[in-house]
Formats: C-alpha cells, structure tokens, sequence
C-alpha cells in the first residue's frame, strides 16, 4: 500500500471515555463489530462500553502486528509470547475483550495461556495460582471425591 | 511441646503446643476454636528420610483426604510457596500449615507403617507475635480476589478445551463455579496406565473403573465431540458397551477404541448406525459384520485386528458414502476369498497385513477408488491386493513373501503395479523388488508415465539393483531416484569382478534423471561402482548427494577418499553437483 493512499480509519470508544483511531485493515479482526464500520459507518465513533482503555489499547496493538504482513511468523510468535506475560487480572480482561470483540487468535492465544498453566497441576496448586477458595460443603466433596478418585489413580499411575 | 495426636484429643488446650501430628483417619479432632488459635506454623518437614528440608514452606493447606502421598508430593514439587489464610477453615477436617525457620523436627520413619497412610502429618507450631503480624500481612494479601472464577461459564470452556482430560477432571474440585464445568467437555480421553503388580490391585481397578464411568454418566446435555477409550488392560464387555451408547447417545463424531489384544470384544449394534460418526478408529479384536454398517457422515475409517465376518456380501464400504480415509491393519479375512472395496471417494488407503505364512489364505481384495490419491500397502501377499485408481500421487508398496512360487507372486506384484501405474511418487521395498524376480519379459510391468520420484526402502542386493534398473526401464520421466537404506552390508563380498558392471541403462537416465539420493556405509566400495553407471549415462543429472553416517574415528579421513572417488568418476552431465554428508537425506 503507497503511503499516498489515504487509509480507512474507524473510532473505537473504550468504556471510561478514550477514543482509539485505528486503521480499517486492523479493526476487521473485530469479528463482532466488523460490520458496524463496514455498513459505511466509517467516521462514526464505536462504542466498546464493555472494554477499558488500558485493555483497548492492548488489544489494537496485537490487532496491528498481526495485520501487519512484513512481520515473519517468528517475530510473532516472539510477541505473542511476550503479549501473555502480564497480571492475571489483565489477562482475563483480555480473554473477554477477545471474547466480546470475537478475536478467535487472541482467544485461543489467552486461553492456551490459561490452560498451560493450568496443566500438570494439583487442584491445590490451581487453587492456589488462581486464589480460588473451595466452598465446598461435607456433601459436595463426598461427590467430588469420586472425581478425586479418578486422579489419585491416576497418580498411582504415575508413581 | 511436641504431641503426636492418634488419638482424639481436642479437650487440650494447645495454646502452648509447639507441634501436633494430626491423624485423618478420625475425622472428630477438633483444634480451638478460630478465636483461641489464629496460625498454626509448620516447623520442618522430614518425611522418610528422603524429603529435604523445605525451610521456604510458607502455608499447605491440607485436605482430610489428604495422603502421605500428597503431602509428601506438596512438600517435593516446591508447592508450599504460598501462604493460605485459614478464613474457609472449618476446624474440622482442614489443618492450615505455616512455617517457622527455627529448629528441625524429625519425624521417624517407623512412624509410616501402611496403617498411616492417611496420615495428615502436620506439624504445627504456634506462631510467635511478631510473625504473627508478619503472617497477617500475608494474609492480607493473600485476600485477593478470584479473578478467574468470575470469568463466563464459556469462556472457562473454553480454556478447558486446551487441557488434557485428566487436567479439566482434576478442575472440578476447584470450587463451586468449576464443579460442573467440566461435564460440557468435548473431547474426552479416558484410559488407564494401572500397573497391575501394585498391591490391591483388582479393588483399585474396579473403582477406577466406576469412577470413569462415572465421568461419562455425568457429561451434561450437550455433544460429544470425541471420545477416546484407550486401555492397556482388559474392560468388562459390558462396561465398554455402556460407554460407547453414552456417546452415541451424545451424538459422538469421533470415536476411538483401544483395548488390548486377546479378548474378542463385539461392537453394540446401534454403532454400527451411528450417523453422527464422522471419524472410527477401532484398534481391538472384534467381530465386524460389514453388512450392518450405515454411517452416511463418517469420513474416516481405522480398523486394526478387526474380524470380518463374512455376511451376504463381499462388496465392504460400498454403504459409507463419504469414506475418504481408510486404514485396514491385520485384520482378520477368515473364510473369505474375493472381497471388494469400492469407495468412490476414498482419497487415501493403509492397508497392512502381516499373516502369519503358515495359514496363508488365498484372498483377493479388489480396491476401486477412481479417486485414491494416497496408497500405503504393505503386505506379505496373503491378500492379493488389486487397485485401481486413476489419481494417485503418493504410493508405498511394501510386499514381500518368501514361500511361494516365483512367477505367482510376480504375476500378482505386476498386477499389482498396473493397478498404480498413474502414481506420480512411488515408494517401494526392497522385498518388493524381489518379488519381481520372477518376471521373465519386463514389457509386462507397466510403463510408468507419470512417475517423477522413486524411492526405494530398506537396503539393496546386488540381484534388486538388477531389477530396479530394470524398473527404470519403465519410468520414462523419472527424475529423482532415492535409495534410502543403501545396499546392503556384506554387498562386498558377492561383487566379483563382473558384477561391478551394470549392463542395463534405464531410458530416464538418458532424458530426466536430475537427482539421485542415496545412502553409502562407510568402507562400501559397492555405491562408487552404481554411482558410476548412473553419472556415465545420465545427461542431465544436476545432484548426487551420499548420506555417509559417521560411524568411526577415521571418518573423516575416509569420507575424503570417497569424496574423491566420486568426484573422479568419468560423467557426461556438465554441471553435476556432488554433495557427501553425514547427515540423513
């Protein structure tokens, strides 16, 4: 594309109010708001009443370098591997920006993230990554000691 | 200051207990109340003598059902990293753990007999003021939110569906919001990896079992994508009948068994009908009764030690309309002598079948498929395999017998060749060469138009590379020649000073030989004399390159001299590039 060319652009509004101005080849992979600016809306501002800017603004840079062609899949990996290193909470907040703007690379990049650490762990060890507490009472960890079952045999297995 | 407690003996007053050993087994012990006692802190932890110290421990939290097992595991994978506030413990069952860099407790190993197996060892400590402020900060900290579990139902779905079944089973006992999440999987991989000579065998595998089942039951309303069964040691028959119906009843796409040899199971017939199948994979011995089968959507069709039972027809597959991947590994022909696969859309076929020579069975199998694009064969010709496709671009042949009359088995290896004359790849056995032994005009094999690439697999006599050369002699466009495997070791020894020529020289040497590939062992002279015949006639190869593994300490030495042999050889192509590696082809 010659520099000359004037380039599309669309006005992305995140949730507290910051307007983004991001090039049209970089908002197509909005899957869900695609046809918003595609319908000659064009110019209009779209609101992402649902996405803070910190997460906007995340969210288009991982847009542009992957709409951008020059970069070699090796760059990107290199990116995407560094884009995941952030606080969980940041994280997640991706995962549903993703989710709601219906990014299927960045989902699956941010929930493969989700899951690898999730894997090869003990519940004990998850629920300690992830601060869940169990509220379990007497009667449900009967039940979910069955499932227990299953992976403590699995780890006599392993042993 | 220390206490060991077997026995339920809540009524102490532990303010001035410095650690406790606490039994699980009685269920009943109850430490004062939240209010009396706000930290427990773990000294050391010496279990077994094998474990080390872990003086970074910062907080285990313990489950009754807890093991010695786990405990142990907690304390060996470096878990106890965290810090766990007792808020959600209930003063029962849960013993909250925190360390203390003080002194050592060892704990004696005769104190693990079988009968402590459910122990919780905990050794508690009560925490001293000023770490007790320490450990409210943590605490504190440690309040933070669960993030994770506030995520939508799909989305943590979605973050499953990247996990091995056992890790998504394993996150049902998270908590509540992840209990139930699981029971949506898709893709689920059940097996066992139970070892049978472990103490108790039978009871474990039997509720393991149950506990599988269990899974399978509890799968919710929705689809199942994909199931897989994989088992090292026998399943009860039913049982195996009872998981597949759950699956078909989820309108399972994919679906693989795998059981282990010796048992004859058979297949619930509803299967057999299955029309949400789309992918099969049966690697089991069971009795298949081709005749039954409907599965108007299944695409792709394994079948390992499968017993065919001979119905009505010999035409097989001719009902799965979209079969475009099949696969027919040792399965059993018994009483069947003429069988016919004719599938129109079948892209790619594997068809292995290693009998055992002594019940050789007279079969043919005809394979009609206009459209094969893919053919693997491998075979020591009990079955007569015939194909006949148009497309093919890709075929291996590997058959081989060693019992038979010569020209039976070259009239049925020419047959076979001229069914995949149209292949465009061919990869070929060395066996399979000789089976060409007994052909006596070599104007019956075939011409080969559209062959461009010849692979030959496992190492070459001096007799096959008569035969291949022979070969040669019908693939008029070939131009890459790859003899993978070399010749073979002792080829030295049976080459006397005739046997160095080569008479036949192949019409595609002449016109479209560019490259030829090929392993050389170290010290063969052999490949330098084949090496000549191909560059003294090849006008327009480009490249020779010779895998030369590196396997002794001269190599390097002996590499060069063979180096030079080859780039002495007279050759009538001008720009030929000649390349010695010590890395595979």
């Amino acid at each position: 594309m010659s520099s000359t060319e004037a380039k599309k652009m669309v006005v992305l509004k995140s949730f507290d109010g910051v307007t983004f101005e991001v090039e049209e080849s970089v908002a197509v992979q909005f899957e869900s708001i695609r046809h918003m600016f595609e319908d000659n809306l064009a110019g209009s501002v779209i609101p992402l009443s649902n996405i803070k800017s910190e997460i906007l603004s995340k969210v288009i840079d991982y847009c542009k370098r992957h709409a951008d062609d020059t970069t070699d899949e090796e760059d990107l990996k290199a990116f995407d591997a560094d884009f995941v290193k952030v606080e969980h909470g940041t994280l997640f907040d991706i995962i549903r920006a993703a989710n709601y703007l219906n990014i299927k690379s960045l989902l699956d990049l941010t929930c493969q993230t989700v899951a690898d650490m999730i894997k090869g762990k003990t519940p004990a060890e998850i629920r300690e990554l992830f601060n869940i507490s169990d509220e379990f009472t007497p009667e449900e960890e009967e039940e979910a000691s069955i499932i227990t079952r299953f992976i403590y045999m699995d780890r006599y297995a392993d042993c | 200051m220390g206490w060991h407690c077997n026995q339920p003996t809540y009524k102490r007053n532990l303010n001035n207990l410095h650690f406790l050993f606490v039994n699980s087994k009685r269920n009943n012990i109850i430490i004062p109340s939240k209010g009396t006692i706000k930290f427990w802190v773990l000294k050391t932890f010496h279990i077994m003598g094998k474990q080390k110290r872990s003086d970074y421990v910062q907080g285990v939290h313990c489950m009754r059902h807890m093991g010695y097992r786990g405990v142990s595991q907690f304390m060996r994978k470096g878990y106890c990293r965290g810090f766990f506030s007792f808020g959600k413990w209930n003063g029962e069952g849960y013993v909250c753990l925190v360390p203390v860099l003080q002194s050592s407790l060892t704990i004696s190993s005769s104190f693990f007999k079988a009968e402590h197996q459910n122990l919780i060892m905990a050794t508690l400590v009560l925490v001293k003021s000023d770490e007790q402020r320490r450990f409210s900060k943590l605490k504190e900290e440690d309040r933070k939110e669960d993030l994770i579990s506030e995520l939508p139902n799909a989305i943590l779905q979605h973050i499953l569906s990247f996990l091995p079944t056992r890790d998504i089973i394993r996150t049902s006992i998270l908590c509540k919001t992840w209990k139930n999440l699981w029971t949506a999987i898709s893709n689920i991989d059940l097996g066992d990896s139970i070892d049978i000579t472990k103490r108790d065998y039978l009871n474990r595998r039997a509720s393991f079992l149950d506990s599988l089942e269990r899974i399978l039951l509890r799968h919710d309303e929705s689809d199942i994508e994909r199931l897989r069964l994989s088992f090292k040691m026998p399943v009860n028959p039913t049982r195996l009948h009872s998981w597949i119906l759950v699956a078909i009843k989820h309108n399972i796409r994919k679906l693989d068994v795998v059981l282990p040899l010796g048992c004859i199971y058979s297949l619930p017939r509803d299967l057999l009908t299955c029309e949400s199948l789309t992918e099969l994979r049966l690697y089991m011995t069971c009795i298949f009764n081709p005749s039954l089968i409907h599965w108007p959507n299944l695409k792709e069709l394994h079948l390992s030690q499968v017993a065919f039972f001979n119905g009505s027809s010999t035409q097989i597959f001719s009902s799965i309309p979209l079969l475009q991947n099949l696969a027919l590994v040792n399965c059993e022909w018994e009483n069947i002598r003429h069988l016919s696969i004719s599938v129109p859309n079948l892209r790619c076929l594997l068809f292995k079948q290693c009998s055992d020579p002594e019940d050789l069975l007279e079969c043919e199998i005809l394979v009609r498929a206009s459209n094969l694009v893919y053919l693997n064969c491998m075979s020591n010709f009990s079955v007569n395999l015939l194909v006949s496709a148009c497309l093919l671009a890709n075929a291996s042949v590997d058959v081989y017998n060693y019992d038979e009359v010569e020209e039976e088995v070259s009239d049925r290896s020419i047959r076979m060749l001229n069914g995949i004359k149209s292949v465009r790849s061919l990869t070929i056995s060395d066996d399979s060469l000789a089976s060409l032994s007994g052909v006596r005009d070599f104007s019956d094999v075939p011409v080969f138009q559209n062959l461009i690439r010849l692979k030959i697999v496992r190492d070459m006599s001096r007799h096959t590379i008569d035969i291949l050369l022979d070969l040669m002699q019908r693939t008029p466009n070939l131009r890459i020649l790859e003899i993978a495997e070399g010749l073979i070791q002792d080829i030295e020894f049976i080459l006397n000073e005739d046997d160095r020529n080569f008479e036949i020289i192949p019409c595609c040497l002449r016109s479209h030989l560019k490259v030829i590939s090929m392993k050389a062992i170290y010290g063969q002279e052999a490949p330098v004399h084949l090496l000549r015949h191909f560059l003294k006639h090849s006008a327009d190869i480009q490249k020779v390159v010779v895998y030369y593994p590196n396997n002794a300490s001269d190599y390097m030495e002996k590499r060069e001299e063979f180096e030079n042999q080859l780039h002495m050889l007279p050759r009538i192509s001008e720009n030929c590039v000649i390349e010695v590696s010590d890395r595979p082809l």
